[in-house]
């Protein structure tokens, strides 16, 4: 698989940045941790490195301006794929017209928003090669688009001279661009948008969440005088401890602590088969910093074996993973693993409500703690403040029932309000 | 805290030899095999561009330049082009920023926050500009910035006009802006100030911005840097 080239995020305020140059040719064999790409930010030059060794492809070329996180160029592994990532190059709806000629020779350019007929084989096919169907001409019945089709694209895309980079520079989407047609259907366009790399993978992951689990949201509320406290003397502590612990570090150790003594819930269904994990390891959902409408997306660092983590050890890795996803330097190990999920509301406002939030797959369960405020509650028959916090608890009811859903909510609930149960 | 930072003083050092000496102190730094570094110094008249275009804004000739004796010299650091020379104060922070935030941008904001605050020892007060990196009096530049970045180490970095012969900026169009001007604490405060006075300000205030102890070099190790041969025992 080719590895893309990103431009990183280097600062919390940061938002976009300048190519100024490429050290390697468009082909060239690099080794991964060589500098491929030198960016400007904010009048400093910052050298990026290969994340693999392979075969350079360029996407962007230099003095374009482009956000955080775009895909600027790719490491093929083989000639092969760099051949492939060439189809690729051309796909981008914005270069169409310039280089469907190369696709497809017949010059029978497909009008755009026309239906694109293709084969399940030539549409795999197409996706794997990173071929723009809508670039490829269709030989089968009603045009319809064969697997010969595709592998002359191939063909064809790999045959092409290399693009000067002026064309490279129009190839490349940015993930946001004014669209020409400004309406559709009778309605005006402020901006279109591609779904494409974090904003598709959270699209898509979602889906199938819904799609392949029986998903349904316990709602509670829970009294935290306790917890308050609990953190207010950790924060005052914080010399001592050594780092500032969040209620987010809390939520984790209880619910690693709950999920030890209820496994059901620490369970995935792989293949007809529920397995309980013996590991407790966590993901924590984190808001990236946006750089257009769409913000900066989702990303979850999982905290392996929770449960045998103190409050400081589970503060000081949340922290530093964090910063990691800021930075854009998670290495997969930090994402992947997770047997369960701790959401927040904090982007909603920190005020009092509740979600519905969707299962991270695998797992089976999602916890969502909400803001903490001062609420009118009733106390042995009187009207008392105090603070509250509604907590959302989605599960998967293939694999649980609602009395461990339930008595998961408990414990947690008891726990926050007496976090000395936590030692 | 974020440790010790060795400060250099360096007095008067060709850019070049800057340029080289930076090289390897970033290279060790990132290898380890040095603590934080602060160089402090002034180079003789100098023409630095940061970029191939940056030749449309020298506004002379070349042989303008060869008669006034000024070098120009293309480097690797962000920005556009600019001057250096007598009467300016170099700073080139050597910095590890995994120590240090590890925010580029913050770095370059701290870098502004140490120039705003040893002007402000001087009774100037100066500012950011929201579109343009640097520090400014009014509409006017005092202080230059650009920096490169190696594995979140740091090189290049500010230059402060104190004394700075002004005239030598009508030779450029400095960091490719056209509509604004560059200024000097002489020129602001209409008086002159030693280099010295001001570069203790400024360790001062570096320190105090990035939180670092401050190990001033003596006499010897500055003579000793400046000679540094990277394949001899030192």
């Amino acid at each position: 698989m080719a590895v893309e080239i990103h431009i990183p995020k280097l600062g919390m305020s940061m938002k976009e940045a300048t190519l100024t140059e490429w050290k390697f040719n468009e082909g060239d064999k690099v080794n991964s941790g060589d500098i491929v790409l030198v960016i400007e930010t904010d009048k400093t030059q910052w050298e990026v490195e290969s994340p693999e060794s392979g075969y350079l492809h360029i996407i962007v070329a230099v003095d374009n301006t482009e956000p955080v996180g775009a895909v600027v160029g790719m490491i093929a592994q083989s000639q092969e794929e760099l051949a492939g990532l060439g189809g690729a190059a051309a796909a981008p709806a914005a270069a169409v017209s310039a280089t469907a000629p190369a696709a497809a020779p017949s010059g029978k350019a497909r009008a755009e928003g026309e239906r694109v007929k293709a084969s399940p084989v030539a549409k795999k096919m197409a996706e794997e090669k990173g071929i723009d169907l809508s670039t490829v001409n269709g030989t089968g019945p009603g045009g319809r688009i064969t697997k010969e089709d595709v592998e002359k694209a191939i063909t064809d895309a790999a045959a092409a001279p290399a693009k000067p980079a002026a064309a490279q520079a129009a190839a490349s989407t940015p993930s946001a661009q004014p669209d020409g047609a400004k309406e559709r259907n009778g309605i005006k366009i402020k901006e279109v948008i591609k779904l494409k790399g974090m904003r598709k993978a959270i699209a898509d992951h979602m889906v199938q969440s819904l799609t392949v689990a029986a998903q349904l949201t316990a709602i509670s509320e829970i009294e935290v005088t306790g917890l308050k406290k609990f953190r207010d003397e950790l924060v005052a502590g914080e010399a001592q401890i050594g780092v500032r612990i969040s209620y987010t570090d809390i939520y984790i150790k209880a619910a690693a602590k709950v999920l030890k003594e209820i496994p059901m819930v620490n369970a995935s269904i792989i293949d007809n088969e529920i397995i309980l994990w013996d590991d407790i390891n966590i993901g924590v959902a984190v808001a990236l910093e946006g750089q257009d409408v769409l913000g900066g997306g989702l990303i979850v660092p999982v905290i392996r074996n929770a449960d045998r983590k103190s409050l400081s050890e589970i503060s000081k890795e949340l922290k530093a993973t964090v910063q990691k996803a800021r930075d854009g330097k998670l290495t997969p190990d930090d994402v992947t693993g997770g047997t369960f999920t701790i959401t927040s509301m904090g982007g909603m406002g920190s005020g009092w409500g509740f979600g519905t939030p969707i299962i991270n797959q695998p797992q089976s369960a999602i916890l969502q703690p909400g803001g903490i405020m001062d609420r009118p509650v009733v106390k042995e028959g009187e009207i008392v403040i105090r603070p509250m916090m509604p907590v959302s608890f989605t599960f998967d009811h293939r694999v649980l029932d609602g009395v461990p859903s339930g008595m998961f909510l408990g414990r947690f609930a008891q726990i926050l309000q007496n976090p000395i149960l936590l030692v | 805290m974020a440790g010790v930072l060795k400060v250099y003083k360096l007095g008067t050092v060709e850019y070049a030899a800057a340029f080289a000496l930076q090289e390897i102190l970033q290279a060790s730094r990132i290898k380890g095999d040095v603590p934080n570094i602060l160089l402090l110094l002034e180079h003789p008249p100098t023409l630095t561009l940061a970029k191939e275009k940056d030749l449309k804004d020298i506004l002379v000739s070349e042989s303008v330049l060869k008669a006034k004796n000024i070098e120009v010299f293309p480097t690797d650091r962000g920005g556009n082009i600019t001057w250096h020379g007598p009467g300016q104060i170099v700073g080139y922070p050597i910095l590890d920023l995994n120590d240090l935030g590890k925010d580029v941008h913050q770095y370059i904001r701290n870098l502004e926050q140490v120039i705003i605050n040893t002007l402000k020892d001087f009774s100037l007060e100066s500012r950011r500009d929201p579109k343009h990196v640097g520090v400014w009096v009014g509409n006017d530049k005092i202080a230059a910035i650009g920096v490169r970045v190696s594995k979140w180490v740091t090189k290049h970095g500010f230059a402060l006009n104190v004394n700075t012969d002004l005239t030598y900026f009508d030779l450029i169009n400095p960091c490719g802006i056209v509509d604004r001007g560059v200024t000097s604490l002489k020129k602001t405060t209409g008086r002159y100030v030693d280099l010295n006075e001001v570069i203790d300000k400024i360790i001062d205030h570096f320190a105090g911005v990035f939180h670092v102890t401050v190990k001033l070099m003596d006499e010897d190790e500055n003579r000793r840097l400046l000679n540094f041969n990277p394949c001899g025992p030192d």
